[in-house]
């Protein structure tokens, strides 16, 4: 029984459907309840819906033996697991966005807003920036409007709420996509069952 | 009586089974205890932090001035203390204290470990890498051993040029088992074609050791990755049947640190999800502390061995005694001895704590004990 970590909202139902259509069906998901834990015995799959940030902590601690995760939440959470694929799907980036009018001071210590804290230190050491750190959880975009800091560390998908909000993105960081992880020591011991779920994956995308 | 009582330790326990039988094991191959002082100076691990895995050393201010540490790591301790032209076999029951990512604190691991240090020939990796075996055996039938090798992969890295840079970033790719970010990584490089799969035919050694060795032949090229090959076939081939079929080779299996620089093991343990044991062998580590000799070693983490299941048990002690807080304690305590002495755990109390279950219940009245 291959134990699976997916995250919870569209990019899990997007994970689902992939799966699904690669014969690892679990009917039950459909089902609309508050369970978490759908199980298909026939087709030998366990899924755990978990938030997503969790995912790669779920897959790190063995109680999940693979995860779908997005490339932020595995930067950022630094999760000692094996990245196996990239899934290339909810594709998005990791900029660095402030408002439309923003300059910026290099004379000065820069303020950022994030949730990504360990990605935006990682960039701005990269590049010998000094800067201060403001940790949030969310509605990221409110925080260069209100003067709570001179730009932000967030994820970027059409660019949209960065547009409504008279924000613009400044540098992209990185990109993101999902990416299919598991645990080192699950995959030791259920290396078949995974290869062969990753090799039939690897052939659905290319396609 | 004596003797019996000697044996009648909480056998259900593996991290501590698993420590005495690891004890019996070294012991019977030569290897002797050895007690490293609690503290080290901070000024050691500071002069070689890139051989030790994370950044963060504990350090504190003595009362006579001095800047000492908790020890992050056994092996520099006993590489420090070694003596050039001696033979020593060594294992060592200690603490560690390093830093939890997660947490943002420093943690306490429990490690057992053992070092050889001296004249590393192909006896003394075989030993090694089946005593690596039976240690992991002893934890668990359910085990597996993956060896891989640094010379292997640092020689390929060498003929492709590979900057000391970029080195790193290879490394991480490779560790992460992730063929779109090492491919992403050769692209960057500038790799050509031949040598971009190369690399990448990296992430397909792993295996059992026939199989994979066969495989690694064909991109092999160079006196150090083919010295690592053929230490690699040595050690398998010197190995009994019975660990041979637990090894496996892989060539992804890496340290993000500088210490180790030849061989490498990590153990698993099914059910675990960290690996239980890791080592390698680091000559130029030797080196750099100033000895002409070679070095290999290992440690097992015992508290990860707290991950193992305990065998169900329907009851914490054998048997309840109840008695009054008054009654006389000589009878009382000659009771107490006829029990324990036929091997049953006993609690005497009054009344039972309501998370403690006894097999037998008996009362203590007027000098004997009724059963209930």
């Amino acid at each position: 029984m291959l134990n699976i970590a997916l995250p919870k909202g569209r990019l899990g139902d997007k994970v689902y459907e992939l799966l699904d259509s690669i014969g690892y069906d679990c009917r039950d998901i459909y089902l609309d309840n508050r369970q978490l834990i759908f199980e298909n015995e026939a087709t030998g799959v366990r899924y755990f819906l978990v938030k997503p940030s969790d995912v790669a902590i779920y897959v790190e601690h063995g109680a999940a033996d693979i995860g779908i995760v997005g490339k932020d939440i595995l930067l950022e959470s630094g999760a000692d697991v094996y990245e196996l694929l990239d899934l290339h799907i909810g594709k998005c980036r990791v900029c660095v966005a402030g408002k439309n009018d923003y300059r910026e001071d290099i004379g000065r210590r820069l303020r950022v807003a994030t949730k990504f804290v360990n990605i935006a230190k990682g960039y701005y050491a990269s590049i010998n920036r000094e800067i201060e750190i403001i940790k949030l959880n969310g509605s990221i975009e409110l925080a260069p409007i209100l003067g709570l800091s001179d730009v932000i560390v967030d994820i970027v998908e059409s660019g949209k709420t960065l547009q409504e909000n008279n924000l613009k993105v400044l540098t992209e960081i990185v990109p993101i996509s999902a990416r299919f992880i598991a645990n080192k020591s699950a995959y030791k011991f259920k290396q078949n069952e995974i290869d062969t779920m990753l090799a039939m994956l690897a052939d659905k995308l290319e396609k | 009586m004596q003797a019996n009582m000697e044996l009648n330790f909480d056998t259900r326990r593996p991290e501590e089974r698993s420590m005495l039988a690891l004890r019996r094991l070294y012991e019977l191959f030569g290897y002797r205890k050895y007690k490293v002082s609690n503290f080290e100076e901070y000024g050691l691990y500071l002069q070689y932090k890139s051989f030790l895995s994370g950044d963060k050393i504990l350090g504190f201010t003595d009362l006579d001035g001095r800047l000492l540490a908790l020890r992050p790591d056994v092996t520099l301790s006993i590489i420090k203390n070694a003596r050039d032209g001696e033979t020593a076999k060594a294992y060592y029951i200690e603490k560690v204290y390093r830093e939890s990512k997660e947490s943002n604190t420093f943690k306490e691991i429990n490690q057992m470990g053992l070092e050889y240090m001296g004249q590393i020939d192909n006896y003394a990796l075989a030993e090694t890498v089946l005593l690596a075996g039976r240690s992991l055996a002893v934890c668990s039938e359910d085990y597996l051993l993956e060896l891989g090798h640094m010379g292997f992969v640092t020689g390929l890295l060498e003929k492709l040029e590979v900057l000391p840079a970029e080195r790193q970033k290879i490394i991480d790719c490779l560790s992460a088992k992730s063929p779109h970010r090492l491919a992403a990584a050769a692209e960057e490089m500038g790799l050509c074609g031949a040598d971009r799969a190369r690399l990448l035919a990296l992430l397909d050694l792993a295996g059992a050791p026939d199989k994979v060795l066969a495989k690694a032949e064909e991109i092999c090229s160079g006196r150090q990755m083919q010295a690592a090959l053929a230490e690699l076939a040595t050690i398998c081939a010197a190995l009994p049947a019975e660990v041979k079929q637990h090894i496996r080779l892989d060539f992804s299996l890496l340290n993000d640190t500088e210490f180790y620089d030849g061989i490498l093991m990590s153990g698993y343990l099914q059910g675990i999800p960290r690996p239980v044991l890791f080592g390698g062998r680091y000559d130029s580590m030797m080196a750099k502390l100033g000895h002409d000799m070679g070095a290999i070693g290992f440690a097992v983490y015992l508290d990860e061995l707290e991950r193992l299941p305990l065998p169900p048990r329907d009851y914490d002690v054998d048997v309840w005694v109840q008695a009054a807080p008054d009654e006389d304690a000589a009878g009382l305590l000659a009771r107490v001895a006829e029990l324990t002495a036929q091997n049953l755990s006993v609690r005497v109390a009054d009344e039972l704590p309501p998370d403690l279950r006894a097999r037998l219940h008996y009362q203590y009245q007027k000098g004997e004990l009724v059963e209930c």
